[in-house]
């Protein structure tokens, strides 16, 4: 059986990509026109998003139904295809200068995302497939497929209470949190993004990640003066809380950023410690429409123990020693014609900079780390600062083992283990607009990760269990494993199977998913950054 | 331009670059003529060694009407949003900061963030 499935969409894959060059859209054309002739050949439900402003994209679930939230700073263009199929178009709004446009997906759909940029337009093709039926190459919308330097789809930290659905790849940590109206955020559609891989990765703004937001600005003060200043700014005269804050900050760099040097830095493992602590505040609305509450969030985000850290990494600053010159002078020249010259140079600085960084990736990028993260969280039933009261909090930590001892793994393999936990967590109510319960719950899931240039595999389980306020616990576990391997420069073949049980509504099934995937990027969706 | 004075009396001035973050630094230092040109490099240096980054510039009777300049290049180990980096370059003479003689860059890092800039000496 695995095997006929196996077959028929290897086969299928072939078919596509003797068929991509005509369904793709070619970087040398313009962006628009490609979208409008991809639409205009394509039999299948689309939506296609055009904006001078970089759209964001995020999906979510209600616990019955999947969402996509696509948001863009200035008025965009959309096209339909076959509006109806696959797809409902629930909103399109104007809200806190934003565009905010919401999709609710048909049961049965897949749900394929395609994003290209020009200096002018940026463009966001959805393609809705009914399940069954073999797509186009897009990029599916799935966590295990968002990558690094791709519009974000933000990592599920919300999920615990909805299982183990969603979860992305762990590495590389990005900020975390949802956006929009609803409190509570899934990332992930239903069915095929059970098969995506965990997400074991802390939120490195915790605060924000407890209330479910993704600040569209988050204000990191540079001096003490400028963190009073927006602390002060979250309440104003008479006490009342402000919404919309989302405050993030080093708080050791901002009190040290004049006097602390790399050498102090490299001697003294206290202060790395505290130099590589975040402390991320947020406050926000509460969940009904007319409720006049605000929740605050304090998050804080450390990292304990990093033996992969840049700032210890003598090989970088080599390189970066190396590379990043200063120009030479020429004869007769002025200084302020050297200057010029000079300051000229920032973008070949930026590059072989990030150069640097991306070599010391691929050195570091299993290496043994242990990270923390800790968000308590309040809410004020009118919004003022003197009757907040305990709203819950959230606990995350990541070991990560880089097999440092053993000179056959310590290159290729990582293994991670995770652990986070969710006290009165709101979640809603199945099929009710608008409704809540609480939950406690806790996460615990590990990853092996083995990586290579052309071949990439992890091994991962997880168990949850939840504890629905006046209800029994439900616990429930899962085991997949994964596998890719580089067939073309830019094709990957992507295997994953495996299964959950112990769900409470019955849901448990194995998997299979096997799929051909054709990256904007060259790297692969298993491996560990920098590996390829 | 700025115009750093000294006292014709002193000890020979030196000048000092100070990284204040824990990022990478690079630095070089340039003396000019009063027109801005012939430069004659007196320093240059990174922060990733423990050797001192305090140069001499020169003898008095030589610097009166001269350009100094300097000119850093800041690369953040790390590109998360919000890294800050902080240069402050001091001229001093008899281990006193001389009369506008100490200038501090602060600002977040892209990546990597320049600085380059000069002062006119000006012995009296």
């Amino acid at each position: 059986m695995i095997k006929r499935s196996l077959l028929s969409l290897f086969w299928a894959g072939c078919l596509w990509l003797t068929s991509f060059s005509q369904s793709f859209p070619s970087r040398n054309t313009s962006l628009l026109s490609a979208a409008q002739q991809s639409v205009a050949v394509n039999t299948e439900a689309s939506l296609i998003v055009i904006s001078n402003a970089l759209p964001k994209v995020t999906s979510f679930s209600d616990g019955t139904s999947s969402f996509v939230e696509i948001i863009v700073s200035r008025e965009p263009d959309l096209q339909f295809a076959h509006l109806g199929q696959g797809f409902e178009l629930q909103r399109v709004e104007k809200a806190n200068g934003n565009w905010v446009i919401v999709i609710k997906l048909q049961p049965q759909t897949r749900l394929r995302l395609e994003q290209d940029s020009t200096s002018d337009h940026h463009v966001v093709k959805l393609l809705f497939v009914v399940a069954g039926s073999v797509g186009n190459g897009a990029r599916e919308i799935a966590p295990a497929l968002v990558r690094e330097n791709q519009n974000p789809i933000p990592p599920p930290q919300a999920n615990v209470a909805l299982g183990a659905a969603g979860e992305r790849l762990a590495t590389p940590p990005r900020p975390a949190g949802q956006t929009g109206s609803m409190p509570v955020r899934n990332s992930a559609t239903e069915g095929e993004l059970k098969e995506a891989t965990l997400d074991l990765s802390v939120p490195e703004s915790p605060a924000f990640t407890v209330l479910g937001l993704t600040p569209q600005t988050v204000v990191r003060p540079t001096s003490p003066r400028e963190l009073v200043a927006a602390l002060l700014n979250g309440v104003d005269a008479n006490g009342n809380l402000q919404t919309g804050v989302a405050l993030e900050t080093a708080p050791f760099l901002l009190w040290h950023h004049k006097n602390f040097t790399l050498e102090k830095y490299r001697n003294d493992r206290l202060a790395q410690i505290l130099t590589r602590t975040q402390i991320s505040l947020a406050t926000a609305k509460g969940t009904g429409e007319n409720d006049k509450s605000v929740r605050v969030g304090l998050g804080i985000h450390t990292t304990l123990l990093d033996k992969g850290d840049p700032r210890l990494d003598t090989d970088l600053t080599d390189c970066f020693d190396k590379y990043l010159n200063f120009p030479k002078r020429n004869d007769g020249e002025s200084l302020q014609e050297y200057q010029a010259r000079f300051k000229a140079q920032f973008k070949e600085y930026k590059t072989l900079a990030e150069n640097c960084r991306q070599e010391a990736k691929k050195r570091n990028w299993n290496r043994t780390s242990l990270v923390l993260g800790f968000a308590p969280s309040w809410i004020s039933p009118k919004g003022e600062l003197n009757d907040l009261g305990w709203n819950g909090g959230a606990l995350w930590t990541s070991f990560a083992y880089g097999f440092e001892q053993s000179e056959s793994l310590r290159k290729i393999a990582q293994l991670i283990v995770h652990l986070r936990y969710r006290s009165d967590e709101m979640v809603p109510k199945p099929e009710m607009q608008n409704q809540f319960f609480k939950q406690d719950s806790l996460f615990i899931g590990g990853r092996l990760r083995l990586g290579g240039p052309d071949f990439a595999a992890s091994i991962e389980g997880s168990t949850i269990r939840s504890k629905p306020e006046g209800k029994v616990s439900d616990m429930s576990y899962r085991i997949s494993f994964g596998a890719e391997r580089r067939i073309a420069s830019d094709t990957w073949f992507q295997v994953s199977f495996g299964g959950e049980g112990g769900r409470a509504d019955s849901k448990n099934k194995p998997f299979v998913l096997a799929s051909f995937k054709y990256a904007f990027s060259k790297t692969p969706t298993l491996a560990p950054p920098g590996t390829n | 331009m700025e115009v750093t004075k000294l006292e014709s009396a002193g000890a020979m001035p030196e000048i000092e670059v100070i990284f204040g973050s824990p990022e990478f630094g690079k630095y070089q230092l340039t003396l000019w003529d009063n027109t801005g040109h012939n430069p004659v490099q007196i320093g240059s240096g990174v922060n990733k060694d423990n050797l001192p980054d305090k140069f001499s510039i020169g003898n008095l009777g030589t610097l009166n009407g001269r350009l100094l300049s300097w000119e850093v290049i800041i690369a953040a180990f790390n590109t998360e949003p919000g890294s800050s980096y902080s240069v402050t370059i001091k001229i001093t003479q008899d281990s006193e900061v001389a009369e506008n003689g100490e200038f501090e860059y602060t600002g977040s890092i892209d990546g990597v963030a320049l600085v380059a800039d000069s002062v006119e000496l000006q012995v009296q």
